[in-house]
């Protein structure tokens, strides 16, 4: 008996017993659709993190200066300014630090910009043009300044949305001039619209070049060509450690110091960040699949339960088969099957309302759900091997069967 | 060697399609050895038609077991066709069933969910024929063998007992069997549809099959050309039927 034949017999068997049948899966279905929502739930709060996060920039480092021990005092985070413009030219060379791609130095001041009558106050950064790479920016209209402008020490400037609406309303602020602190700045282009990181809008600003920053800032003294911060791209997210260690030699070497725990400078990977906020929401998720799983492991006994049933009660039928020509082989095959099919059409359906449910879901609750493909598929086929393993006993108790006591049985 | 041997030997020239040898039988029930066959000899060869008779506890089912490869001799060998068949696997005795026997029983036993072409066609499928056109052709015509052209697509339910038991003729004869073995075949029909039946095999055996009828009822028993009767476990009379 072909495989073929063995399968319509076996799902003639289950059309036979249809309400049963459906009953069976219905403990799988319930399984694989609360698999496929606790998956979907917990996949989309993560998604929404890794969006947030990302939309910082890729593969990002960012050193900011450190303490600095001032006759055994030792000052908190940025209380030095420890890190200067020589230091992110260090930083840039491919020879000292093959694993970096960007560099982006960044000095900082909240200044009031004014044109024409509109003011408006917004971080002003000065940095070089690899900042759009690094924080994955885009300019929509206009273009970015280059590196001549920040060579030349050019009064040019990129704004973000909110800075442009506040200055210019509604009106496109590409070639338009704003005041910083007295200098007048032609506006070369506008920022992608990029949301709010934490509680820090990143539309709310301004981007010079950072020769006129250093201008502009007009920092003298022990603040002479130092930076607020460095912003270091890795060239992939595999590369991050071999950036680090790259950055941190480099860093202590300039800086002149020998034991790397007395440090004048901090590097935070971008990634400790997204690590810590996926983990809470993995473990969320981990929680919420040991339940669905649970519940399906609840479904494949009822599967074993109604096969089992399902032998007594067709124990002649099995006998007769066996008498006909039927081996162990065939009888065990036909039960399998039957286990199987349950399993799949329960899997089936379950991802149907599971995907059902996933789509209605956002409309009762504000929470993003994604429906993930690697869980549909993986669903029934986890499914199908669920009534597998669980028709395993009931077929094998089938195959066993003598023929006599088989047909025999009343 | 002398002329009376020569004579005796004659006959055996021809193998025996079966061939019983010393078959016991013994099963244990708890702590007690139940004798059912004790040293069964037995010799049934192509195109006889016998009845095997005995009242129950006789061992006759036991012996119709065994005969239709359903169960193994405890001892003793059972040639079929002049292979053994008592030290065979499960798998290998569901082939010989298949190919070799063609079982009609006492109950019918049909699936009940199935049109009568589909249960005669049961056997092919364990036979291994993929064409399902062939199937349902042999099918066909093994229920217009026993008289039931109309009746193709019937469900059991739908039949008389006597329809019902020549769709499980027709399912014996599809795999063209070396022996149709039948238990007690009319022991559920009135006695006109018994009467039936009977004729049916009656010219199963014309047409040169091997018939085995195993049955407790004398009027059944006598309407065979052999008949073996059995008490105890054991063969007490083997006698041809004169016609």
């Amino acid at each position: 008996m072909n495989w073929i034949e063995t399968f319509k017999s076996a799902l003639d068997s289950l059309i036979e017993r249809r309400t049963r049948s459906l009953l069976t899966m219905l403990g799988i279905l319930i399984g694989i659709a609360a698999v496929i929502l606790t998956v979907g739930l917990g996949e989309g709060a993560q998604n929404k993190v890794t969006n947030a996060i990302s939309s910082l920039g890729t593969n990002l480092l960012i050193i900011t200066p450190g303490s600095v021990s001032t006759g055994g005092v030792r000052g908190g985070l940025g209380s030095s300014s420890s890190l200067t413009l020589a230091d992110a030219n260090a930083l840039g060379s491919t020879v000292d630090c093959p694993d970096i791609s960007a560099v982006a130095p960044v000095m900082q001041r909240a200044l009031v910009l004014t044109a024409g009558s509109s003011n408006w106050t917004a971080p002003v950064l000065g940095t070089s043009p690899s900042y759009l790479t690094i924080r994955d920016r885009q300019v929509v209209s206009g273009s970015s300044f280059s590196q001549n402008d920040v060579a030349t020490h050019s009064d040019v400037a990129l704004v973000g949305s909110t800075v442009a609406q506040n200055l210019f309303g509604i009106g496109s602020p590409v070639g338009q001039t704003m005041n910083l602190a007295g200098v007048p700045f032609t506006i070369a282009g506008e920022l992608n619209t990029a949301g709010a990181s934490g509680s820090t809008s990143q539309d709310n600003t301004v981007l010079i070049p950072i020769t006129t920053a250093e201008d502009l800032f007009g920092a003298t003294g022990p603040y002479a060509n130092s930076v607020s911060n460095i912003l270091v791209s890795a060239k992939s997210a595999s590369s991050m450690g071999a950036a680090y260690e790259e950055a941190n030699s480099l860093l202590l070497q300039r800086h002149g110091i020998t034991n790397p725990a007395a440090s004048d400078f901090t590097i935070t990977p971008q990634t400790s960040l997204l690590t810590t906020a996926t983990s809470v929401s993995k473990t969320l998720t981990v929680l919420l699949v040991g339940i669905a799983a649970i519940a399906l492991l609840v479904g494949g006994i009822g599967v074993m339960n109604i096969m089992l049933v399902s032998v007594t009660e067709r124990i002649r039928e099995i006998g007769l088969r066996k008498a006909l020509g039927a081996t162990p082989g065939v009888i065990l095959r036909q039960f399998l099957i039957e286990a199987t099919v349950l399993g799949i059409m329960g899997g089936i359906f379950g991802v149907a309302v599971g995907v059902a449910g996933a789509l209605a879901l956002p409309h009762f609750v504000s929470q993003p759900i994604a429906i993930s493909s690697l869980a549909i598929v993986g669903s029934v086929i986890v499914a199908a091997g669920i009534g597998l393993i669980f028709g395993v006993y009931p077929a094998s108790r089938a195959a066993r069967l003598s023929p006599i006591d088989a047909l025999r049985s009343e | 060697m002398t002329t009376r041997e020569f004579a005796s030997l004659a006959p055996n020239t021809r193998t025996p399609l079966i061939e019983l040898e010393k078959v016991s039988k013994i099963y244990k029930m708890g702590a007690v050895e139940v004798n059912a066959l004790q040293e069964i000899r037995l010799e049934i060869y192509d195109g006889e038609y016998v009845a095997i008779m005995g009242q129950s506890g006789s061992g006759k089912s036991t012996l119709m077991h065994i005969l239709g490869c359903l169960d193994v001799p405890t001892s003793g060998s059972y040639r079929l066709s002049g292979v053994d068949v008592g030290r065979m696997s499960e798998s290998e005795l569901a082939e010989i069933r298949n190919r070799k026997i063609g079982f009609v029983f006492q109950q019918f036993h049909l699936l009940p969910r199935l049109p009568a072409w589909k249960n005669v066609e049961l056997p092919l499928l364990y036979a291994g024929e993929k064409d399902h056109k062939r199937r349902r052709q042999m099918a066909e015509a093994s229920l217009a063998s026993v008289g039931l052209t109309e009746r193709v697509n019937h469900r059991p339910t739908e039949l008389s007992g006597g329809q019902q038991q020549r769709v499980a003729i027709a399912r014996a004869l599809v795999t063209n069997p070396s022996i149709i073995l039948a238990d007690e075949p009319t022991g559920n029909l009135a006695s006109a549809q018994a009467d039936e039946i009977m004729t049916i095999f009656e010219s199963l055996h014309q047409q040169g099959r091997t018939v085995v009828i195993i049955t407790h009822e004398p009027d059944i028993a006598t309407r065979a050309r052999r008949l073996v009767r059995i008490r105890d476990g054991q063969v007490i009379d083997d006698e041809a039927m004169v016609k």
